[in-house]
């Protein structure tokens, strides 16, 4: 109930202080250009990225997060080409989850044929084996 | 009570604008200057309040937000804190998570407000207070372990209330550290130097100042404000945990809160006035430092 109120309190005091604020400012604000540090006709080539903005955070946890980039480097006097891409993928799912469920997928290719053998008497025999295995663990733990 | 609470509310929004004065009025005096007077944060935000606004064309109303946000978020933290030792105005068991984090709210408004505006230069600011805050906020848990182990309480009021007199008797050595531990936590969080320099104009070397660069008028003020809160609340927490002793009267436990507080900030003058700002990669370093010494304390106290 008290975090409750506190946030009763944050709510009112952020619409208290819009309220205030319009009734400070009267005439209708003028826009302008963001204030860019003197790029006078900034291109997407020259502009910071969302990975170059957060690069600092991506490499203090890099150990966890494990970013990979593709550099290949300007060459020689006069360069014609170069490349730089980063990509963070996504630690738990890409290197955990997917190569988990891959190992688990050749698992079961190389026991289907020795499991799945149209034969009846394997498949009973097999379903009786479970069933006493789990009533002996059942009555006997 | 009633008494009470009005003061603690007056106390909370009437006197941090005079401590940045304080900070400045120190750096000028240790230049040998005579320095601004104490009273100009005040005059500067009464200013700015008359001020119109300036909005750029890239901005949307999460700029408009973050100063609003912001300022709500810290001035709802100083609810929690409790101020010259007596209860806070809301307390309850593990009220500093709620005020560890309605201080991170702040910030993310203030950063989502920089990155709305497009502008490289205050995303680098962003993204650089950030990464501090991320190593910063550990820090300050810890010291709020540790405090919170020493007095045997959960709650802000009762770490820093009557509680902390007997902690001081047993647990002195823990108590220094987490103190000194404290202190590099709040000049981390107020972007003071040696983490950053509040006069700097520079794009490689900003790290707040960049965030609010293109907030004008009432908004600059909220922002201004806010952040002599912020001061004014790390002030409150480290001047409690200084003078851990219990006063008698009312009037006297407030009287020395205040010189306390006058005295924080004039510490904090003094540290910027003696040292340079640290290089941008050790100021990680500086701050698991100040993480390391809490956990030397919170090792003192597991004994």
């Amino acid at each position: 109930a008290r975090v409750s109120a506190i946030a009763a309190v944050l709510l009112a005091t952020a619409i208290g202080l819009v309220l205030l604020r319009r009734r400070l400012a009267r005439a209708p604000a003028p826009r302008a250009e963001t204030w860019g540090c003197g790029f006078a006709a900034p291109t997407a080539r020259m502009q910071y990225t969302a990975s170059s903005f957060a690069e600092m955070l991506v490499g203090r946890f890099s150990w966890a997060l494990a970013p990979r980039a593709t550099l290949h480097a300007p060459r020689n006097p006069f360069p014609t080409e170069a490349l730089f891409a980063s990509h963070v993928p996504d630690t738990v799912l890409d290197r955990l989850l997917l190569p988990a469920t891959r190992a688990a997928g050749r698992l079961s290719a190389l026991l289907r044929p020795i499991l799945l053998q149209p034969l009846i008497h394997l498949h009973v025999a097999l379903l009786v084996a479970t069933l006493v295995l789990i009533l002996a663990w059942r009555f006997l733990a | 009570m009633i008494l009470r609470a009005i003061l603690q509310v007056g106390l909370l929004l009437l006197l941090p604008p005079l401590l940045p004065g304080v900070v400045s009025r120190v750096k000028a005096r240790f230049a040998g200057r005579e320095g601004p007077p104490l009273l100009q944060l005040y005059f500067d935000l009464s200013k700015l309040l008359r001020k119109g606004t300036v909005y750029s064309r890239t901005t949307t109303w999460v700029f408009r937000a973050g100063p609003v946000v912001g300022l709500a978020a810290i001035a709802t933290a100083g609810l929690v804190v409790a101020v010259a030792g007596e209860r806070a105005l809301v307390a309850f068991t593990g009220d500093f998570i709620l005020f560890a984090y309605l201080l991170g709210l702040a910030r993310f408004a203030t950063a989502l407000a920089a990155l709305d505006t497009g502008s490289s230069f205050e995303g680098m600011g962003a993204a650089r207070e950030v990464t501090f805050a991320s190593l910063a906020e550990p820090a300050l848990f810890l010291v709020l372990v540790v405090l919170a182990r020493a007095t045997g309480t959960l709650s802000l009021s009762g770490m820093l209330g009557p509680g902390l007199a007997t902690a001081w008797g047993h647990a002195a050595p823990a108590l220094v550290l987490a103190a000194f531990s404290l202190f590099v936590v709040a000049l981390a969080e107020n972007a003071r130097i040696p983490v950053d320099d509040p006069n700097t104009h520079l794009e490689l070397t900003m790290i707040h100042e960049v965030m609010v660069l293109d907030h004008s008028g009432p908004d600059l003020a909220f922002i201004l404000y806010g952040a002599s809160l912020k001061l004014f609340l790390f002030g409150a927490i480290f001047t409690r945990l200084v003078l851990g002793f219990r006063f008698e009267s009312l009037l006297a436990a407030e009287a020395a809160f205040v010189l306390g507080l006058l005295g924080f900030a004039a510490l904090v003058g003094v540290v910027e006035s003696a040292m340079a700002r640290l290089r941008l990669v050790r100021i990680p370093q500086l701050l698991v430092g100040a993480s390391v010494l809490s956990v030397f304390a919170m090792v003192l106290l597991l004994g």
